[in-house]
């Protein structure tokens, strides 16, 4: 084949230009320690990528919530863990009240008003606020949800509504993050209330009602403790599986983006030296000697 | 016969015929890197033979060369491999253009940095999924309306980059249709010129090197093909419609499409729709309406999407903590400017009143002006748009809260009978009011925006299902599974996946460009290659040729001194006998 001047610098340039971009993308490779930098490069593997990072993004959001219930869900058990020693408490009181040991007048001055004690501190558990939000409210966040009635102070009431918060935990993965059940809250107030009235007008008929009250209402409070409970473990089971998979995600979108170093590493040093090889040959190509240079 | 002088012409044609030969060669060093130039040969030809005549001297018969002659001045021509040559060059640089076009965009769509839009449609979604956990949380919403602006304005951003880039390919054309007619036009005036010469019937060598190198050029431009003629000139046409006929240009020009967003495009001046199939305008025109118009549409698409299903979600809610009781215990509703500037079904700003009447035993009710007017309302299950008289809804055989489906809630209570047609004043009835808001504007991705009310508002975000509820959160949660809806491509994607799968086909549209611009480029290098190899001046060989043609000029010299010297024994040494 007849070989002319200007086919030997056109080669010459079009080897260099070819060898510089595989060295350029390389680089950028290594620099940026990505395999792929734009979707063209790959737009199958990017796209999935993308999915990924798109899931991740996701599942952080689910997490931030399961973990905001959690902590919602830990003050409601709480609060009920408190609520039933109450309870224990006022039972004991009221045994204390039916021993035959104890006066009319204790009764009323003694042991009412240390009952009356225990109302407010039941109100005020069933006042809980996790992050000044009332637990026991309902919809009704803002609103303080149970006030004894100043008027007859025998009577608690209920500010709140019958909300039930649902809130997702996953993709079409819900759970119901309030306990509102006020009745069981209203019927505990009520049996210590009757304690407390049976005690101040010491009236044991009354007080021996209020003991088989106090139990009914140990025994609902337990319940809803145990529902409670119940949606804690599926609200951990949640979070475990959130960061398992995000864990598991994140490794599987490394694997997709991120270059291997060693190798790319390699690659840059290999192609390097064919650069340096194609400069060389080029050099020599296009400054080789002709026939004018020897002629005289 | 032979004849003595006739020798010194012979010598002298031979020494002129070398010096051309020469002067050829110099030709050939001089344009080595002259681009198209095809290198050039003088062909030597023996001179014409002449017959002896008067054979007296017994020299024998037959005929006499007359030394050597210039034939022609020959073209190293590749008329095969240049018609290759352009088919192939005028589809690569057709990719090349379409893939440096869609490259400008690439970064925005490359959506490798946190900068992608996904990203923030993820933020957007996480943002209402946090908020169904917290509806009554302040600092959310303000982040969440944050996030839902920076989405709005991000893909207002795409779309306006898209818009650009096909607005700066306006002048792209205009200057490659410059470029096209002036070539035509040279090409025109070179087609007049060569067939001047050749019908002289001599050989325009450096005129058709410089044809064809105008030719390549409109090859890559447009796409153009070219027909060599019998007397030297050239056809050059494009898809079908003549560019250059004999020394006739045909011109193309510009004009705004009004059918495309008043973009460039082209068309013969004879009014012919001017669409060429390869070439860098095809490549333009392909990036800018094929690739960019797609992913222009697609995003209009996706705008619209979020756009309609966030507002209807979000119009259906309340914002919690924000509801206020207006005009309790009577009647007048006093809408105010700005709390409900939703499109055309809204009550304008003003008072208004509830008249009720009691027809064939069934309590209605319509509003009134302060005029006493009928005002068209929205009705909740969305049935009508109307003036008319409605039912006013019971349960039980008590009314019960009318929802007007934009904000007004009437509450019904009491002796209906207060509200009677025609009276204003009293009633006791409660008129509650939540303030609904759209969430976005606009239509598509030039236009989409957030509502600026709830931008500079985010309390009025609404999140819960019903009125007077800050715990529920139930709306953010149905916004936040719009994400999950199959939404886009007649229900069988979601947003997320649409987005993806659209950056996906951009990146696969611009590996295809540049994937078929580096083959074509490739065959294009190897049949130049080629075309180099009979054409291209080889600065050895010329140096060769050179030798050989200044030996042959030297000998040619030597000659003439011979005959020189022969004439000078005839003229000077004849006749002198003993002298």
């Amino acid at each position: 084949m007849r070989v002319s001047d200007r086919m030997i610098t056109n080669q010459m340039i079009q080897y260099m230009n070819d060898n510089k971009a595989k060295l350029d993308q390389l680089s950028n490779q290594v620099a940026s320690g990505k395999i792929y930098q734009n979707v063209s490069d790959n737009p199958a593997q990017m796209s999935a990528a993308l999915t990924i990072k798109s899931t991740l993004r996701t599942g952080q959001a689910y997490l931030e919530n399961a973990n905001r219930i959690d902590g919602w869900m830990k003050t409601t058990d709480q609060a009920f863990s408190q609520m039933s020693t109450l309870i224990i408490r006022a039972l004991n009181l009221v045994q204390k009240g039916l021993s035959d040991t104890i006066g009319a007048h204790e009764r009323a001055t003694a042991l009412a008003p240390e009952m009356n004690g225990i109302l407010d501190e039941a109100i005020d558990m069933a006042n809980s606020t996790f992050m000044d939000q009332y637990v026991f409210s309902g919809f009704q966040v803002n609103t303080e949800p149970y006030e004894i009635n100043p008027v007859d102070n025998s009577q608690v009431l209920y500010r709140g509504d019958a909300g039930l918060m649902q809130h997702d935990i996953g993709t079409g993965q819900s759970v119901t993050t309030n306990i509102n059940n006020s009745s069981s809250l209203q019927a505990m107030f009520n049996a210590i209330i009757r304690a407390r009235n049976a005690l101040q007008t010491d009236n044991r008929t009354e007080l021996e009602a209020s003991l088989a009250d106090l139990n009914t209402a140990q025994n609902s409070i337990g319940d809803l403790r145990a529902t409670n409970g119940a949606r804690m473990r599926q609200v951990d089971n949640a979070i475990t599986y959130l960061e398992k998979s995000n864990l598991t995600l994140k490794s599987l979108l490394s694997e997709k983006e991120d270059v291997n170093m060693a190798e790319a590493i390699a690659n840059l040093t290999n192609q390097e030296t064919t650069y340096r090889a194609v400069l060389e040959v080029g050099q020599r190509a296009i400054s080789s000697l002709n026939l004018f240079d020897l002629l005289r | 016969m032979p004849n003595l002088f006739a020798g010194v012409s012979l010598a002298l044609q031979s020494i002129l015929s070398h010096q051309a030969s020469v002067q050829v060669i110099e030709h050939n060093v001089a344009n080595v890197n002259t681009p198209g130039y095809k290198r050039q040969e003088a062909v030597l030809k023996s001179g014409p033979a002449v017959s002896s005549q008067g054979a007296s001297y017994n020299v024998g018969v037959g005929q006499m060369g007359t030394g050597v002659v210039v034939d022609k001045i020959r073209r190293f021509s590749t008329d095969f491999y240049d018609m290759r040559y352009r088919s192939e060059i005028q589809s690569a640089a057709q990719y090349n253009l379409e893939a440096s076009i869609l490259a400008q965009v690439q970064a925005e769509f490359s959506e490798t940095s946190t900068n992608g839009l996904l990203n923030k449609l993820d933020e957007f979604w996480a943002g209402w999924q946090r908020l169904s956990a917290d509806p009554s949380n302040s600092a959310l919403k303000a982040e969440l309306v944050d996030v839902a602006n920076t989405l709005t304005q991000a893909i207002k951003y795409r779309a306006l980059n898209i818009r650009t880039v096909q607005a700066e390919q306006n002048l792209q054309i205009s200057q490659r249709v410059d470029s096209i007619n002036q070539l035509a036009e040279q090409v025109a005036r070179l087609n007049g010129e060569i067939m001047r010469v050749v019908s002289i019937g001599e050989q325009p060598n450096d005129l058709m090197d410089q044809r064809d190198v105008i030719l390549d050029e409109l090859a890559k431009l447009s796409g153009a093909t070219s027909f060599l003629q019998p007397e030297g000139d050239v056809i050059v046409s494009i898809n079908g419609h003549v560019l250059v006929q004999g020394v006739t240009p045909f011109k193309l020009q510009t004009y705004a499409d009004p059918l495309n967003a008043n973009l460039s495009a082209v068309r013969w001046s004879d009014g012919q729709s001017f669409n060429p199939s390869s070439g860098e305008l095809a490549g333009l025109f392909r990036a800018r309406d094929g690739v960019l118009g797609e992913q222009m549409q697609a995003l209009n698409d996706l705008a619209s999407t979020i756009i309609t299903r966030v507002n209807d979600i979000h119009l259906s809610g309340y914002a919690p903590g924000k509801t206020n009781t207006l005009a309790s215990n009577n009647t007048i509703l006093s809408i105010q400017a700005g709390v409900l500037a939703v499109g055309q079904t809204e009550v304008a700003t003003g008072s208004y009143f509830i008249e009720t009447r009691l027809d064939a035993g069934t309590w209605q009710f319509r509003m009134v002006d302060t005029t006493g007017n009928p005002v068209s309302i929205q009705l909740s299950d969305l049935s009508g748009y109307s003036n008319d008289w409605q039912d006013i809804p019971t349960a039980g055989g008590l009314p019960i809260n009318y929802d007007t489906g934009r904000g007004i809630t009437l509450q019904f209570g009491g002796d209906l009978s207060l509200y009677s047609e025609n009276s204003y004043t009293s009633g006791a009835a409660t008129v509650q009011f939540y303030e609904q808001q759209e969430f976005f504007t606009g239509t598509d991705a030039l236009t989409i925006a957030m509502n600026s009310t709830l931008l500079t508002n985010p309390y009025l975000l609404a999140t819960a299902s019903a009125p007077n509820q800050p715990g529920n959160g139930d709306l953010a949660r149905a916004l936040a599974n719009v994400r999950t809806e199959n939404l886009m491509n007649g229900g069988l994607s979601t947003i997320n996946q649409f987005y993806t799968a659209q950056t996906a086909r951009f990146g696969v549209e611009i590996r295809r460009a540049k994937t078929n611009a580096a083959d074509r480029l490739t065959v294009a290098n190897v049949i130049d290659q080629q075309r180099q190899s009979i054409s291209g001046v080889n600065l050895n060989e010329e140096a060769a040729n050179l030798i050989k043609a200044q030996k042959a000029f030297e000998a040619s010299a030597r000659l003439m001194t011979v005959i020189d010297e022969m004439l000078n024994t005839i003229i000077n040494g004849m006749g002198i006998v003993g002298r």
